[in-house]
């Protein structure tokens, strides 16, 4: 009997939504050692954008994730105004910032939801889901979808919010304050809730700044990072808000990190909608000149990065994507050792990985990595094979 | 014994109140917990005959056994703990304050029979050569460790209560006598039926399915019909150990009584499946081992006193 075992969690698992491998050994139930694959998702995106013209980029990049559908297309448009130099009008900015908000209420709201089933608290996670459908009805009111909501565009947006949508982003604002409240009160008074919760899956300060993460992630573990406020874009100097920061850096703190940032974006989309100016919705944009820019953005999971290259043609000549989950993914090993395989997978889901997004990153060096993580048996196959042909 | 009696004892195993009718009743039972569940959580729920459907299907597909599993145990496990259900259904009371078939000691052999099923979880589980299934198991060994302390103290406190070994004297409303005992079982065969916050073992966010992983159709439908029988024959004994009485002497009456004390029973277990997440094996260790412990240890105290004259 080896007094290790491998557990797999992926990568096709129930508590995974998309394909990735965390290989787990264990001794007993606790967790001794993860190895960590990914690319399993990978689509070639920055690949493809090369072939695409600037205002087919802004919908290809949408589709790179489904829950932060709008956190590409802006960090995108933002990195093309930079090149072209195009200043998007101040009501697009808050369209663009309301549109933002809004994608990180639901998308902590689904986060919530899937850590409650992955605790077992499939009551809280049906709740919390009841909550976030009327941010979708938002959604769809304002740009006619539900996700994907195409809303970016080179020199500022393409829809605009009306009278009508604001009473009802108002109205609904109201109602998921007050559910958001109750439910913060739900995860931190249920003493079972707390126990699965508190003290687990630690991330020290120290390392959060050792894996360069971002997002939840590194505000949960006492770093005050945010690219809204560090890196103010859209309407975000426009507005006030607080960067909540918890120091314990357990799997709680996270997720009271990702609660609070809730009422801070219903405080936000409030302000924005009260401070909009009237007037254009952008700017026109004519063509690209040469030159190099970027474009960030504070996504759900962390700073998103977008960097773009032109040659003064149609098409850009390069295009680089470095989405959140890249960052935090590699913070789960410190997260995961010495902790139950009970854990695993809440820890997996605390830093909200987004593996489509992380995939289209990991082909940049796919080459090293793949020397990387070959298995013993793999090499042994390989050593095998090659004994075979020089036979 | 002569043929008839050996008829009687047949027809007593195979259809009242054994296999048939603890199926039929165990499967209803089950939607209730998935519909009240769904209703809890704002979603629709199953029709009343999903329960029914479900096992039809698997017990007429196929099984699958894993090329590296026991595969004596692997088979023998699930069939084993069909018939565990189906014995003890003989043993625990239905509407009426004697079992189907009841000898001395019988209280005894009854709590065994109701733990052959957490024993086929583990010899399912660890037998089948997969990880997933092997953790299961070793986590249905610490979940079985931890409540059968308690369960088997609340129901001793009753034996020691009667100074009977007879499940046929235990029965009786003892809820007001021993409510602590009474809610340290109903906790004990809430982990023992594996419904939130007690499915540790089968956690499938967690380990897949736990020992279930590797087994599919004819042999999944038996351990899900033992689940579903399962639940029927813990309700009914709690009912029947803590809330059985008064009888009108009319069976039929009695027995839909019964019936309706189960239902009330099975609502708690949905509202408490509902409230909470799921514990941590060692979490749940350490809730049976210290509180559920020490209030069943404080009604048996209660029990004993008197009885050694102190």
């Amino acid at each position: 009997m080896p007094r290790f075992a491998t557990v797999p969690i992926g990568p096709y698992h129930p508590a995974l939504k998309e394909p990735e491998l965390f290989k787990l050994k264990v001794e007993g139930e606790t967790v001794v050692d993860v190895d960590i694959r990914i690319g399993y998702n990978h689509r070639g995106i920055e690949k493809l954008s090369e072939s695409m013209t600037y205002h087919q980029i802004t919908f290809l990049v949408e589709r790179i994730c489904g829950i932060c559908s709008n956190i590409h297309p802006l960090c995108y448009v933002q990195a093309a105004e930079a090149i072209a130099g195009i200043e998007p009008p101040e009501r697009a900015l808050y369209i663009r910032t309301i549109i933002e908000e809004l994608e990180r209420i639901h998308s902590h709201l689904l986060w919530l939801g899937i850590g409650a089933h992955i605790i077992g608290f499939d009551t809280l996670f049906m709740w919390v889901w009841k909550i976030r459908e009327p941010v979708l009805d938002i959604f769809e009111a304002v740009c006619g979808n539900r996700q994907t909501y195409a809303m970016m565009k080179i020199g500022g947006v393409r829809r605009d919010i009306k009278e009508e949508h604001t009473q009802m982003i108002l109205k609904i604002m109201d109602e998921t304050e007050r559910a958001t409240r109750s439910v913060i009160n739900m995860v931190l008074e249920d003493p079972v809730a707390r126990a699965r919760l508190e003290g687990v899956g630690v991330l020290t300060k120290e390392d959060a700044r050792k894996y360069c993460t971002v997002g939840p992630t590194a505000r949960g573990s006492g770093l005050n990072i945010d690219a809204r406020k560090d890196h103010p874009h859209a309407a975000y100097d426009l507005v006030d808000f607080k960067v909540p920061v918890m120091t314990e850096g357990d799997v709680l703190a996270k997720t009271v990190v990702r609660l609070e940032e809730i009422l801070e974006s219903i405080s936000i989309i409030k302000q924005a909608l009260d401070a909009m100016p009237s007037g254009d919705i952008a700017t026109e944009f004519k063509e690209m000149p040469p030159g190099e820019g970027v474009g960030m953005a504070e996504a759900p999971r962390g700073e998103d990065i977008h960097y773009l290259k032109s040659n003064g043609t149609n098409m850009p000549e390069r295009h680089k994507i470095r989405a959140p989950s890249y960052m935090n993914i590699p913070s789960l090993k410190p997260q995961l050792m010495n902790y139950e395989i009970a854990d695993a997978p809440i820890i997996i889901a605390s830093i909200d990985p987004c593996f489509s997004c992380t995939d289209r990153i990991t082909v940049v060096d796919a080459r090293d990595g793949k020397s990387k993580t070959l298995s013993w048996d793999e090499l042994v196959y390989l050593s095998r094979r090659k004994t075979r042909r020089l036979k | 014994m002569d043929v008839a009696d050996i008829g009687v004892m047949l027809l007593n195993l195979l259809v009242y109140p054994g296999f048939v009718f603890t199926a039929v009743m165990g499967l209803l039972f089950f939607w209730l917990v998935r519909k009240l569940l769904a209703r809890f959580q704002w979603r629709v729920g199953p029709p009343i005959y999903q329960t029914f459907a479900d096992v039809i299907k698997l017990l007429s597909k196929e099984s699958v056994v894993p090329e590296n599993a026991n595969r004596f145990m692997f088979v023998a496990a699930p069939v084993f703990a069909l018939a565990a259900v189906t014995l003890a259904m003989l043993l625990i009371p239905v509407g009426a304050k004697n079992p189907a078939f009841g000898f001395i000691g019988d209280i005894i052999v009854l709590i065994y029979l109701l733990t052959i099923p957490s024993v086929a979880i583990i010899i399912g589980g660890s037998s089948s050569a997969n990880p997933f299934g092997a953790i299961g198991a070793s986590r249905e060994i610490g979940l079985t460790i931890a409540y059968e302390l308690g369960l088997v103290l609340s129901v001793l406190t009753l034996c020691v209560d009667a100074n009977s070994l007879l499940v046929e004297s235990v029965t009786g409303f003892n809820f007001l006598k021993y409510p602590l005992a009474a809610v340290a079982l109903f906790i004990c065969v809430v982990a023992k039926l594996g419904i939130t916050p007690f499915d540790i073992p089968e956690a499938k966010t967690e380990i897949m399915a736990g020992p279930y992983t590797e087994y599919s159709g004819r042999l999944l439908g038996i351990f899900k019909l033992t689940h579903a029988m399962l639940l029927f024959a813990l309700s009914s004994l709690f009912v029947s150990l803590f809330f059985a009485g008064p009888f009108t002497g009319n069976y039929v009456v009695d027995v839909l009584v019964h019936l309706v004390k189960c239902v009330l029973v099975v609502v708690v277990i949905a509202v408490v499946a509902a409230a909470n997440p799921r514990l941590r094996i060692d979490q749940a260790l350490r809730f049976f081992w210290g509180f559920v412990f020490v209030l069943a240890l404080i009604d048996f105290m209660r029990a004993l006193i008197p009885v050694l004259g102190w």
